[in-house]
């Protein structure tokens, strides 16, 4: 939690945001697959907000499509299963090693994501244990549902 | 009831696994059989919540059959009640 910040109380609910550069620093993904803006909420062991801005610079808009920008559903994917790894790394005692490679994956999507959407990755906390982690993930775009699903992700232990 | 649960891990393992469920012996280490430890930790999350119950990861490492899980699952519905 220490690379997590205070910057807002709401009634007596304390909010902890992280920035770009923090996610970096938990995150191991690199450009072009850090699929994580910035966390607007954070709860160790139950919940995580996260954001993903899709602008029409993205790589994937090259081919997907080159007539109709529609941001893929393989990425979204992706970045609920980052969102998951954050709040997982963020729930860990200091010096675990994180859950970040994806072992399955249950998936819907039910709204089309374009440039100048605002993906809000919602995780909640299935189970977290040592070797791996199970996090529920719903996306919304403007409180409009566009995915859905629950995402398993192992340490790289193996059995 | 143990014939409930030991017919809902069979149906569960053999989806994971890719299996026919007639091939699978109940006391076989499922590890032989090719399933790994994120396949173990959905099969405990599925039990959890098919029967409400709390199961700790120290139990993860006695889900080395479907008998052994079986016996986990029993006795932890046997402290609930």
């Amino acid at each position: 939690m220490s690379a997590a910040s205070v910057v807002s109380v709401a009634s007596s609910a304390v909010t902890e945001t992280l920035g770009f550069e923090q996610v970096r620093s938990i995150l191991s993904h690199r450009f072009p697959f850090l699929m994580i803006d910035r966390v607007t909420d954070i709860q160790p062991g139950k919940r995580l907000v996260a954001l993903k801005h899709i602008t029409g610079n993205e790589l994937c808009f090259l081919g997907h499509f080159p007539d109709r920008a529609i941001f893929p559903g393989v990425l979204i994917l992706e970045a609920m299963a980052q969102s998951v790894s954050l709040l997982d790394s963020l729930s860990r005692e200091p010096g675990s090693p994180p859950a970040k490679f994806l072992g399955n994956a249950t998936a819907q999507f039910v709204a089309p994501v374009v440039p100048g959407d605002s993906l809000q990755i919602e995780t909640l906390l299935v189970k977290q244990m040592q070797r791996g982690v199970i996090g529920s993930v719903h996306v919304n775009v403007q409180g409009k549902r566009v995915a859905r699903g629950e995402i398993t992700l192992g340490t790289g232990e193996s059995i | 009831m143990r014939d409930e649960v030991t017919a809902l891990l069979k149906s569960e393992v053999a989806r994971m696994i890719e299996l026919p469920e007639e091939s699978i012996d109940d006391s076989v280490h499922l590890a032989e059989l090719g399933m790994d430890s994120l396949q173990a930790l959905q099969l405990l999350v599925l039990i959890e919540r098919t029967y409400q119950l709390e199961i700790g990861e120290e139990e993860l490492q006695c889900f080395t059959s479907i008998n052994a899980i079986a016996e986990v699952v029993l006795s932890r519905m046997a402290v609930a009640s």
